[in-house]
């Protein structure tokens, strides 16, 4: 083959490639339903993917031995959305919309126990304050598409008495 | 240096007027800029390391799709610059060249991360890692021109292999202890395979030093993986609870595709050199089935590290890699020193222990010195 088409074929695929991952994931976080899950958290950070928050879903309805099960990660969500009243392990009734963690439970990368939100270092600092407010109820606002796939969106505060009971 | 050399020596009439003009013409074709690549490499490196620093600031004030476009047009405008003037560079300044195939590279390895960073999405990091190699090692296999490029992609590559065989992540619906042997050796054997590959291209084409420097990462994977196997086998429970890749038939496929690499090597450079170099390859990928039959033996570990190590010194030896003997000699003293103290552990609670383990040190490091100096090879090569 010619060297020169070579060369332009080896620099154009990285463009196409990285062009074609940013499409397919701008196109994938469009889908799905907003929900409102209580949570705390604290403030690690990561040097290549940036500054973030972790934190622990409360899920409302869900006992923490149920939590640390070994079982499938897989939730069943009741309420209006964005509204959550509660959640269960799914069982022989239906489940109207399911939410799902490909790593397992307690997956770094995000998964049913923990999740984490990628926020600038300044904000970061100011929702590990904010979480720890004993008069506020943190809310990690999630995305949840048809195929259970959960993406955290925002994280926002509302006086205690307000949140539903964990 | 050399000037003041060449001088004395016409001086003293050992050598005349063209003899010395065609020393420094030689000289001033074959220089190495040492000192100037290390600046570059250092810079590059820098300027590597800001762009990931910039991206993980995650500057809240700009919008993720302007940030994102931003990135994205840096990158495309480095593709035009080394496409458009990267064959005037590669011959007149193969160093600016380098380092902008580097930022380039660096460049795409961030892009992953801004994007997780502005759609809030993640993924284990070895699938970025093994997109980014698809994506852009054809640039670099085609453009690399010294150690910083075949260093980038070497170390993305096992970086990548490692962090797909992490013992602590469950892989496609596999727990730990039930992952496949032939895919998690598959995996971390795989950066071996440079070795062949440099040993193949560095004959064969333009570009030398960076086909040199990638078949040595090869070479130094499979040295340093067999050396670091070989000293957990005197661990107590080593083969007790096997995570997957310390488990047998894990290390049987390494060891199979560090032959097969070794073979390749020899194939493709039939000297003295490529012999000593695939007989070390071959020599780690045995000692990955051996520290089986140590099992947990302190004693039996030591020996297996040690012998695998006098194999690398036999073959600095025929191949002449004078560096590689001393640094040979130097690792098995070490390991004598530290397996005296391993048999004898109350050496150093008394005092005439305490002699001992000097006097022992001692002569360890005289005769190391003597046979470094005594044996090794005269003139410096590199495998």
């Amino acid at each position: 083959m010619n060297r020169r088409l070579a060369l332009a074929l080896a620099l154009i695929l990285p463009l196409v490639g990285l062009a074609a991952s940013w499409a397919t994931t701008h196109r994938a976080v469009q889908q799905g339903t907003e929900w409102l899950v209580p949570i705390a958290g604290y403030d690690p950070r990561d040097l290549l993917r940036g500054h973030y928050v972790i934190f622990t879903y409360d899920w409302p309805g869900l006992e923490r031995q149920e939590r640390d099960l070994r079982s499938e990660p897989v939730l069943c969500l009741e309420g209006r959305a964005p509204q959550l009243t509660r959640v269960r392990v799914p069982d022989r009734e239906p489940c109207v919309q399911t939410v799902r963690a490909v790593g397992g439970w307690n997956d770094p990368e995000g998964g049913l126990a923990r999740g984490r939100l990628y926020v600038s270092q300044d904000r970061a600092a100011a929702l590990q304050r904010q979480l720890a407010d004993p008069e506020r109820q943190g809310m990690v606002r999630i995305r949840v598409r048809e195929d259970g796939h959960l993406t955290p969106l925002d994280i926002i505060f509302r006086p205690r008495a307000e949140a539903p009971a964990p | 240096m050399i000037e003041r050399k060449l001088a004395a020596w016409q001086d003293a009439g050992l050598i005349d007027a063209d003899t010395a003009a065609a020393i420094r013409a030689h000289e001033a074709g074959h220089s190495h800029p040492l000192a100037l690549w290390a600046v570059i490499g250092i810079g590059a490196l820098a300027i590597g390391l800001g762009l990931v620093s910039v991206v993980a600031a995650n500057w809240e004030a700009i919008p993720g799709l302007v940030r994102l476009a931003i990135h994205f047009a840096l990158l495309a405008m480095l593709a035009v610059a080394l496409w458009w003037r990267g064959e005037a560079l590669l011959s007149q300044r193969p160093w600016a060249h380098e380092a902008l195939l580097f930022v380039f590279a660096v460049l795409g390895l961030t892009f992953f991360g801004h994007l997780g960073q502005v759609y809030q999405t993640s993924s284990p990091l070895w699938q970025p890692l093994a997109l980014w190699l698809v994506l852009f090692s054809p640039a670099i296999l085609l453009r690399g021109s010294s150690w910083l490029a075949a260093l980038l992609l070497a170390g993305v590559t096992i970086y990548a292999c490692w962090d797909f065989a992490d013992p602590t992540r469950p892989l496609f619906g596999f727990d730990r202890g039930e992952r496949p042997a032939l895919v998690m050796g598959m995996a971390t054997a795989l950066p071996v395979l440079f070795a062949p590959l440099g040993a193949w291209m560095r004959g064969r084409g333009a570009r030398t030093d960076f086909w040199r420097r990638l078949e040595q990462l090869g070479f130094a994977y499979a040295l340093g993986c067999a050396s670091l196997i070989a000293v957990a086998g005197g661990l107590d429970d080593f083969d007790g609870d096997s995570e997957g890749f310390l488990a047998p038939a894990t290390q049987i496929v390494q060891a199979v595709i560090a032959i097969g690499a070794a073979a390749l090597v020899f194939a493709a450079r039939r000297n003295a050199s490529g012999l000593a170099a695939a007989g070390v390859i071959a020599g780690a990928a045995l000692a990955l089935i051996a520290v089986h039959l140590v099992d947990g033996s302190q004693l039996g570990s030591a020996m297996l590290f040690m012998a695998l190590w006098v194999g690398v010194a036999l073959a600095a030896l025929h191949a002449g890699w004078r560096r590689i003997f001393q640094l040979a000699v130097a690792v098995i003293a070490v390991r004598l020193v530290i397996l005296s103290f391993e048999l004898a552990s109350d050496l150093l609670t008394s005092g005439a222990g305490l002699i001992l383990a000097g006097l022992l040190i001692l002569a360890v490091a005289w005769i190391a010195v003597r046979v470094s100096r005594r044996l090794a090879p005269p003139e410096e090569s590199a495998p």
